[in-house]
């Protein structure tokens, strides 16, 4: 006779069984999974015991483990480093005015696009705004500077032409954000838009009939159909974005930055390359790269739990 | 059946492709690359059974930590006629790498990652700052080989640490007291420990021949900063044009605002330390009242469109276009030849930039290079610690630094680029000719690699001087400009060295080690005003002195007044 508790065990050995059969079943479609994996493994997780060094008074003949401790020495020092609040204060001030233009830029022109019936022109001007994103930001940014120079750019040559002044564009710090902003969002417009135009795609369209026969207009549609319908693409994507609001985009304002901007311009990533490589305090840097990182934690848990509070959507 | 195998054997082919290349990023050798392979399995000094010695040979990386120090790189590095040359002699072949960003930037990264080439070129001008203060601690941690028992067995490269560097510097720089007596650097680019041997770097303001002529200026009588300024008012409102027919920019710098120092000579002292003797007070530069003036007067010419506005942000391509285009009408560096004699002045030779001045300061001196007997800071040689034949880099370094490797890396091959007159190498009329014309040819020969980064202790127009008959027009143009801008030789001991021994000394270092005034002065160039600006500059000055700079002025005034050998 079996006893009694036995026989859950041996349903859950038989569940077990039955999922690695499956597995064993789609084992080719699994194993194409691990390149994926030893990517993380190797660029991604293996590197993080570097992160060690903002503990460490590294020294280069000792090695990461070898090196005395620090403490939170180099923490400390960030916090009373006399650029702290100037480089904290610009990065929020560039993300969070790429989140608000930025982010729902590539909404609109989904939604745009997702309006237009002619599937040739739609395709066109799909093509169109996703090139930029294939075009580095060494290439934008000289552009930038080719079009706003003021002795060879285009735009002072017209002023120039006209008797005006010309306007050392990428010198002005009140230029400065709009500039960076507009570049950011005609880089990432058409690339960003992919995902939402594929959420469009998924939504029913018995939906939009319906509503037709009940008399909606293209607005009604619009807020009361596909907008619902996308929200937890739009959700998610919210919340990956707010969670890397200290990523004010490192390559763009490297280049776009000069001595004549630097008081707004200066972010975490500069910073970090600055103290870094060009004074060669590895470990301060590496301090203030994981300072970054853990307000990054910090933001997409509590994103992520206010979110998944308020509405269904949530990562976890 | 068999399609379900033709499938396993797709998939695990792709899988097996899609990890090579997922893991292949983690498989390179850093940056030793292949150096330090040895070919030959003989070792060195072995002889064969002909009694010939057999040359090991080995392939060696090289890095010029030059911002754009690859420009004297022949196309064909291998196998160029000095190259070969070279292989032959020492069995060495040297695979060159430079760098077209910051040369602190670069040596942070090698050294961080473990990945310093085989032999590194770079600027050491100090061991308190830059890329002196970089190299200092890598040496200090391990990742440069010690010299020090190899020196007696090669005599040229001990000749090299020990010739035409000045006193002070060789005793707390080149060979720093925590180095504990080894030798890790050797110097390039010296004088032969001759007065005569020590390079004019001709630093000053070029201004272009025409708009000069046009504007019945003559070059010499520009030498005040007011003058300057004038000049720069009627250029601007002058309307000339570049050979693109623009407006020409009235000023401007070549690459990250390089040298805009020189439209500020008048306030420029001409002395050997950090500290300014100012009404019988001895001050560091950082805390000099000259600061105030200079911001006010860059200011001006940047506000009143008489200066690059994109000045500092100039990449060396940027800055290269304005040069060779005549946009500049006025430069601040050096005389830049070997750019324009193969651009502008072919195309537009009456462009051709004059030396304004040259400029007086404050005290009526005029624009002069101070030296000591002896260099303070220069490019140096190291090795890597993890080299696998370091004789091999020093075979290769001691044979172009002998009478035979210079004249190889300055003049080619005997009989096919030179010939031998009186102990003086003559060039063959035919190359000459070629080389004045087209420069390019000199490079790919080889011949424009070595002399900057490999030789030191050596001065070429004092061992070789060029018959006045043979020199090139440019030669005659450069040593024009050399005669207007007086060396000033001074004997002394820098007085910065004393402040090493200031007890607080490192706490000041500590303080300071993030403050950049260079940086932070060109930052209050562009200040929404000029209280503003001031203010900066005050905050700047104020920050130093909080970490103790006056206390430390005061240490060496006292230190420097127990003893005569001591300048300021």
């Amino acid at each position: 006779m079996v006893p009694k508790g036995a026989v859950i065990p041996r349903l859950m050995q038989v569940k077990k069984n039955k999922r690695l059969s499956k597995v064993w079943y789609f084992r080719h479609i699994y194993l194409f999974l691990l390149p994926a994996l030893i990517w993380f493994l190797v660029f991604a997780y293996y590197p993080m015991y570097g992160i060690i060094i903002a503990f460490k008074d590294y020294k280069y003949n000792l090695g990461i483990m070898g090196s005395p401790w620090a403490g939170f020495r180099f923490f400390e020092q960030f916090l009373n480093d006399s650029s702290f609040y100037d480089v904290l204060r610009n990065t929020f001030s560039i993300s969070a005015l790429k989140l608000f233009f930025g982010f729902p830029a590539p909404l609109i022109l989904a939604l745009i696009l997702n309006a237009v019936m002619h599937e040739k022109i739609k395709r066109v001007f799909q093509t169109i705004s996703y090139l930029p994103h294939f075009v580095s930001w060494v290439v934008v940014v000289t552009l930038l500077q080719k079009i706003l120079s003021p002795n060879v750019g285009l735009i002072n040559d017209i002023r120039y032409q006209m008797g005006l002044d010309p306007i050392f564009f990428m010198g002005k710090p009140e230029l400065f954000y709009p500039l960076v902003i507009i570049s950011d969002i005609w880089k990432g417009i058409g690339w960003g838009s992919i995902i939402y135009l594929a959420a469009l795609a998924n939504i029913d369209p018995h939906l939009y009939e319906a509503a037709e026969i009940d008399g909606a207009g293209r607005w009604s549609k619009l807020f009361k159909i596909t907008l619902p319908s996308i929200t937890p693409t739009i959700g998610i994507l919210l919340i990956f974005s707010l969670s890397g609001i200290l990523n004010a985009g490192f390559d763009q304002i490297w280049l776009m930055q000069s001595p004549a901007t630097l008081n707004v311009s200066e972010i975490l990533d500069t910073y970090v390359l600055k103290t870094g490589l060009q004074q060669g305090q590895l470990a301060y840097s590496t301090a203030i790269g994981l300072f970054k990182s853990l307000i990054s934690l910090i933001l997409i848990v509590v994103v992520n739990n206010i979110s998944r509070r308020v509405s269904d959507v949530s990562l976890w | 059946m068999r399609k379900y195998r033709l499938k396993n054997v797709l998939s695990m082919s792709l899988i097996v492709i899609l990890i090579l290349v997922t893991t292949t990023a983690c498989m390179g050798k850093g940056g030793n690359g292949d150096g330090g392979t040895i070919k030959s399995s003989n070792e060195p000094g072995t002889v064969k059974d002909s009694g010939t010695e057999v040359i090991k040979e080995a392939n060696l990386t090289f890095l010029s930590a030059w911002n754009g120090g690859g420009a004297g790189f022949p196309q064909d590095q291998k196998d160029n006629p000095v190259a070969k040359q070279i292989r032959e002699k020492t069995g060495v072949t040297l695979k060159l790498e430079s760098i077209t960003t910051s040369e602190v930037e670069k040596l942070n990264t090698i050294f961080a990652s473990g990945t310093v080439p085989d032999i590194v070129n770079a600027p050491f001008w100090s061991t308190t700052g830059g890329e002196g203060q970089v190299i200092k601690k890598a040496a200090m941690e391990g990742q440069l080989l010690d010299l020090t028992p190899y020196l007696d067995k090669y005599p040229n490269i001990k000749r090299l640490v020990t010739t035409g560097i000045a006193k002070d510097f060789n005793e707390f720089d080149l060979n720093s007291p925590e180095f504990e007596g080894k030798t890790y650097l050797i110097p390039t680019e010296t004088p032969d420990g001759t007065p005569e041997s020590i390079h004019n770097w001709n630093y000053g303001l070029f201004a272009r021949g025409d708009i000069l002529e046009a504007l019945g200026v003559k070059a010499e009588d520009i030498d005040t900063q007011e003058e300057l300024y004038d000049l720069l008012i009627k250029i601007r409102d002058g309307g000339f044009k570049d050979i693109g027919g623009k407006p020409v920019i009235p000023a401007g710098t070549m690459w990250n605002g390089w040298d805009y120092g020189q439209f500020l000579a008048g306030w420029t002292d001409y002395n050997i330390s950090d500290y300014r003797e100012v009404n019988g007070k001895l001050i560091h530069w950082t805390q000099t009242e000259d600061h105030k003036a200079r911001l006010l007067y860059m200011r001006k010419l940047l506000n009143e469109g008489l200066f690059d506005l994109e000045a500092f942000s100039n990449t060396s391509t940027t800055a290269n276009e304005k040069l060779t285009t005549g946009k500049l009408a006025i430069f601040g560096a050096q005389p830049m030849l070997g750019d324009l004699q193969k651009t502008l002045y072919k195309t537009n030779p009456e462009m051709q930039y004059k030396l304004l001045g040259p400029f007086k300061n404050k005290s009526g001196e005029i624009r002069t290079q101070v030296e000591k007997p002896g260099r303070s800071g220069f490019p140096v040689l190291f090795l890597s610690a993890s080299i696998k034949d370091p004789d091999a880099a020093l075979r290769y370094i001691d044979y172009v630094n002998s009478e035979e490797g210079r004249l190889l890396a300055y003049f080619g091959i005997e009989g096919t680029h030179y010939t031998m007159a009186n102990g003086i190498p003559q060039w063959v009329p035919d190359v000459k000719k070629q080389f004045d014309e087209n420069p390019d040819l000199k490079r790919d020969a080889g011949l424009s690699y070595l002399p900057g980064r490999f030789i030191g202790a050596f001065s070429d127009s004092v061992t070789w001087p060029t018959p006045e008959d043979e020199k090139t027009e440019w030669q005659k143009l450069e040593e024009s400009f050399s005669e207007r801008l007086p060396i000033k030789i001074i004997d002394k001991i820098s007085a910065s060295y004393l402040a090493r021994d200031w007890q607080k000394y490192q706490e000041f270092r500590d303080k300071t080690s993030s403050l950049n005034f260079d940086e932070e002065f060109k930052r209050a160039l562009f200040a929404a005003s000029d209280d503003e600006a001031l203010k900066m500059l005050d905050n700047l000055q104020e920050k130093f002195r909080a970490a103790g700079v006056e206390e430390m002025a005061e240490y060496v005034a006292q230190k420097a007044s127990e003893r005569d050998d001591v300048g300021f």
